[in-house]
């Protein structure tokens, strides 16, 4: 969606973003969970229906073998609302190497886009009247194997930006 | 590439769509050690705003199998609407500033991304950004899977 | 801290210029377990959006450590144009890219993170620090900063 002629500030709602260092300690959820505490914001989208995510934080794993995801989910409204995008590290996450045993930090930058459909029961991303709805981004996390339960999260992040 | 002034009203031709393309098709037991586009081609197709500057993010979630080897992934900018254009950043020298990569010790696929501020691009023009990959070594263990480039204006 | 609100004309002072700075000289045998600048200083000054709000991105290359010692690197910010200002964001694993101990060969990425409270149109003062976590054999070959103004 595009636009011509002068921009204004209700163009461009806030980027917002969510950070949290609370470790989380031998975790075995192959499924994605949110986590106490949860890590997340509620957004507006902007008119051109796009935004960037970024997730960010660091994890290690006690045996050397087991990666940890950490991945965006976002809803409608809220955290009980319609699944817009569903987490999956491949797309929409970032991940650890799984071979370290201390800390590891970095992050993982994506578009969203408005219109889209994300992941196999997630509702499509629609912007009939997006700059009156809230939506709901947060990170999610899973490890890779419940076997050790040896992996270690120590922070978790989450930035939404509007973007044109 | 025009700054935008103090006082100017920005203007949404100012800000043309952000952009992003991503495909998540094994390529696995690479062996190349030259920048190649991987299959499928990851690319994609931008206008450049009146800046002249844009974020390029290069996504890929990579590994090795034996703990030796990695992918590096890079991109290349072309002035047009394909890789016949003309070259604005390429592959074949120093990728330090552009480029992605696991440590051969990430030996099950781990997702991460790298950013590069690129500007003096010219304002309205359409450039074109694929994806590329190598191996540090050509061993023949390296796979990479998720790959993704997403371009975003910037002021 | 100022959002933009509905109604506002939009204008340049809302989005200063995205920056960066970077260097390649390779940074060999890092031994400092506190945060330390390198040489050259990779550094630059922003100017802070009306939203006072950026994203910082932080990069490296490197991180070969034959004896598993693992990198951070993470930006430190300070009011004004240099550090003799205030600090605003000290260096930390919060905002930090870092490597993993068991790597003996290089890897590339960034880390994100979220910066607010920023005076707007404040010029503030960014630079990329790092650190090791012990021994004296880790390498950085690059090391990168990029200040994303945010709405």
């Amino acid at each position: 969606m595009s636009f011509s002629g002068t921009m204004y500030g209700s163009d461009w709602p806030s980027a917002v973003a969510a950070y949290d260092d609370t470790q989380l300690s031998n975790l075995s959820n192959t499924s994605y969970t949110a986590g106490n505490p949860e890590v997340g914001v509620y957004f507006t989208m902007p008119p051109s229906g796009r935004v960037l995510i970024t997730v960010h934080g660091g994890a290690r794993d006690n045996t050397n073998d087991n990666r940890c995801f950490m991945s965006a989910e976002v809803r409608e409204n809220g955290v009980n609302g319609v699944v817009l995008l569903s987490p999956a590290v491949a797309t929409n996450g970032f991940g650890t190497p799984g071979s370290n045993a201390d800390y590891f930090y970095g992050s993982r930058t994506f578009l969203l886009l408005g219109g889209s459909v994300y992941g196999a029961n997630a509702g499509i991303f629609d912007l009939t009247n997006a700059g009156s709805k809230q939506f709901y981004a947060r990170v999610m996390y899973s490890v890779e194997t419940t076997t050790s339960a040896s992996v270690d999260i120590n922070q978790r992040g989450i930035i939404v930006e509007p973007v044109s | 590439m025009t700054d935008v002034l103090a006082g100017q009203k920005i203007q949404s031709a100012t800000w043309p769509a952000t952009v992003e393309s991503l495909d998540n098709t094994s390529n696995a037991n690479l062996t190349n050690t030259t920048f190649a586009t991987g299959t499928p081609v990851v690319d994609l197709t931008f206008v450049a705003p009146t800046t002249g500057r844009v974020l390029l993010t290069v996504t890929a979630g990579s590994r090795d199998n034996t703990g030796t080897d990695r992918v590096v992934c890079t991109f290349e900018l072309y002035l047009g609407t394909s890789a016949g254009g003309t070259l604005v950043i390429g592959s074949s020298g120093s990728t330090l500033q552009y480029e992605c990569t696991c440590a051969g010790q990430a030996d099950a696929y781990q997702y991460v991304s790298r950013t590069t501020l690129v500007d003096s691009l010219t304002s309205g023009a359409t450039y074109y950004v694929r994806h590329m990959n190598k191996t540090a070594s050509g061993s023949g263990s390296a796979d990479c899977t998720l790959r993704a480039l997403t371009v975003r204006p910037t002021p | 801290m100022t959002d933009l609100s509905a109604g506002t004309i939009v204008t340049a002072l809302d989005f200063p210029p995205t920056v960066q700075a970077n260097d390649g000289t390779s940074q060999i045998n890092i031994s400092s377990t506190a945060y330390i600048t390198g040489s050259p200083v990779v550094s630059t000054t922003f100017t802070a959006p009306t939203s006072g709000r950026v994203r910082l991105i932080a990069s490296f290359v490197g991180g070969a450590d034959a004896s598993g010692n693992r990198a951070f690197v993470s930006p430190q910010v300070f009011e004004g144009t240099d550090t003799t200002g205030t600090e605003v964001l000290s260096p930390s694993v919060a905002t930090a890219v870092g490597s993993m101990g068991e790597q003996t060969s290089s890897s590339a990425y960034e880390r994100c993170s979220f910066l607010d409270g920023l005076t707007p149109g404040g010029t503030y003062f960014v630079r990329v620090m790092y650190r090791v976590t012990g021994g004296t054999t880790l390498d950085l070959l690059y090391r990168g900063i990029i200040v994303v103004p945010l709405t």
